[in-house]
């Protein structure tokens, strides 16, 4: 209202300002009342004026400012509806542009803090993402640092057993030529054998055929023997028959009484007679016994060694074919054994080769060792400054929101 | 001279007077007889008589030697008809008849004789031939009783 009155007073003014200006131009030798009609004339014209002036004014003034005060609330809907060519007009068309970019600007500011907010999110999500993703790295990169480590340590193992296996190598070359020279010696003994069977062989042919004559010799002994104790047997019925003869001789001296006593004595001796031949055939029947039972013993172990000699024979055969087989097989064996030399000091030199190469790849993984500690150390890093730009992120967020809230409280 | 053939029977030696035999053989083929005295071998053929063969082991309660042969004391005659088995003649030995102890006489025994550190106990050929032929008469009589009774 003071607005108003102040408008409407400087509105009277300038009127009658105006008007004055306009008497005195037009009329300068007037008197005073003429003078003061004038003026009053002039006064309530630019009263009027001024009032009318003023209400015009003000209507636009205040619809400007009913439009001002939404803006100050926020309602940017609002639309400026003072059409006018002078200075009204100009500050409507200015708040109407002010409005329209406050309204473009906040909605692009509000259009801004949402997708900022969902990009805030996606790097929100990312950098947890990340964050896991560079822990589980992380991770791998400790796992794959002990296993550099226990690379290297196997490496050097390997480098320290590929040394062994180089002086074994070298070893094995060494033994193999001692064991070409005993293949070799052992292929000359097993011929020297082979040899020595042979003769053996015919040394038991030999010693077979004077077994089977032995038995031939000693059979014949026991045909004699039994020959003996047929005639024993002969002389022991012919000392029966005898000593019988005597005893009737002894009866008939006896008989003839005196005259038989010569008889008797000579009955007597011939008694005695076939006695002692019984007892000496008795004797001779149990040497007889005697020497067919050790003929016999004879034979049965002639007959034995004739089967040992013949077994020896085929064991002898047996022992020249094996030694026969042996020197094939020394001499196999002692060309196998140079070509296992040969192989050995190809392997002791390629194991040496083998050894510098072991020696380079010691090197690439202690090298690869701290290469994966170094990048642990960076994965490290790298999580610390993604849990960072998450914190940033959030932080960002939280201002979107906030911003996104001080937007929404105009209306658009 | 009169002389003594000693043998053994079972435990004991038994003594044959060379007066006594007429002969000695190796023991022959023999042929059985049917009576019932286990002592009678058989008999058997000699200088063409039919001989009796007492097997004297049996006849003296020992038992036979198992092996075959042995010889045939044939007894002089009138006894020519009986023999007597046995295994061997162990010696032949003087006899008189002062060393003859007959306190000791007894059966078929005509007494002891002394033989080196032994006794030989003599037999008594014409006793043991009385007892044989009772004990055969008896068999026989036994026998043709048992016949009779069969019959």
């Amino acid at each position: 209202m003071r607005v108003k009155i102040t408008e409407a007073f400087v509105g009277v003014v300038l009127m009658v300002l105006l008007f004055a200006a306009w008497l005195d131009i037009k009329y300068p030798a007037e008197d005073w009342k003429n003078m003061i009609l004038k003026i009053f004339f002039g006064l309530l014209v630019g009263l009027v004026a001024g009032l009318v002036s003023a209400n015009f004014l003000t209507k636009k003034l205040v619809a400007l400012a009913g439009v001002a005060e939404k803006l100050a609330q926020g309602d940017l809907t609002q639309e400026v509806s003072v059409h006018a060519s002078d200075e009204v007009g100009l500050l409507a068309r200015s708040l109407a542009s002010l409005v329209r970019n406050l309204r473009e600007v906040l909605g692009q500011v509000k259009a801004s803090t949402g997708s900022m907010a969902q990009a805030v999110q996606s790097l929100t999500v990312s950098t947890s993402q990340v964050a896991t993703a560079t822990t589980e790295v992380a991770g791998n990169i400790q796992g794959i640092a002990k296993g550099a480590e226990k690379q290297a340590a196997s490496v050097e193992r390997a480098a320290e057993v590929t040394v062994q296996v180089a002086s074994a190598a070298s070893a094995i070359a060494d033994k193999s030529r001692v064991t070409e020279e005993h293949a070799s010696t052992s292929a000359e003994r097993s011929a020297e054998g082979a040899e020595a069977a042979g003769e053996a062989n015919a040394a038991m042919d030999d010693i077979l055929r004077h077994v089977e004559k032995s038995v031939e010799q000693v059979s014949t002994f026991k045909e004699r023997a039994t020959e003996i104790h047929s005639l024993v047997e002969g002389i022991s019925t012919l000392s029966h028959q005898t000593h019988i003869l005597a005893l009737n001789a002894t009866i008939e001296a006896a008989r003839a009484g005196d005259a038989g006593r010569g008889f008797a004595v000579v009955a007597e001796e011939v008694r005695r007679l076939s006695e002692n031949t019984r007892e000496l055939a008795s004797q001779i029947a149990r040497l007889s016994q005697e020497i067919t039972g050790r003929t016999q013993e004879v034979v049965s172990r002639m007959e034995e060694t004739h089967s040992a000699a013949r077994l020896g024979q085929k064991r002898t055969e047996a022992v020249s074919t094996a030694l026969e087989r042996i020197t094939a097989s020394a001499e196999e064996t002692k060309e196998a054994v140079r070509a296992i030399s040969r192989e050995a000091a190809a392997q002791a030199l390629g194991t040496s080769s083998l050894n510098a190469i072991m020696s380079e790849i010691q090197g690439v993984a202690t090298d690869n060792a701290a290469g994966t500690q170094e990048a642990s150390a960076a994965t490290e890093e790298t999580t610390a400054s993604m849990d960072e730009i998450s914190q940033q992120a959030q932080a960002v967020l939280n201002e979107s929101n906030r911003l996104r809230s001080l937007v929404e409280k105009f209306k658009l | 001279m009169q002389k003594m053939l000693v043998t053994r029977i079972g435990r004991r030696n038994a003594g044959w007077l060379t007066g006594d035999l007429t002969e000695v053989v190796a023991a022959p083929r023999l042929f059985p007889l049917p009576f019932p005295l286990p002592y009678l071998r058989g008999t058997a053929f000699r200088r063409g008589k039919l001989v009796t063969v007492v097997d004297c082991h049996a006849l003296m309660g020992e038992s036979s030697p198992e092996h075959e042969g042995g010889l045939l004391f044939r007894l002089a005659h009138p006894l020519s008809h009986l023999a007597f088995l046995v295994s061997s003649v162990e010696a032949v030995i003087p006899y008189s008849e002062l060393s003859l102890r007959e306190d000791h006489a007894e059966g078929i025994w005509a007494g002891l004789y002394p033989w080196e550190d032994l006794w030989v106990n003599v037999i008594k050929p014409s006793a043991a031939a009385a007892e044989l032929s009772q004990a055969m008469a008896t068999a026989i009589h036994q026998l043709a009783a048992g016949r009779d009774h069969a019959s």
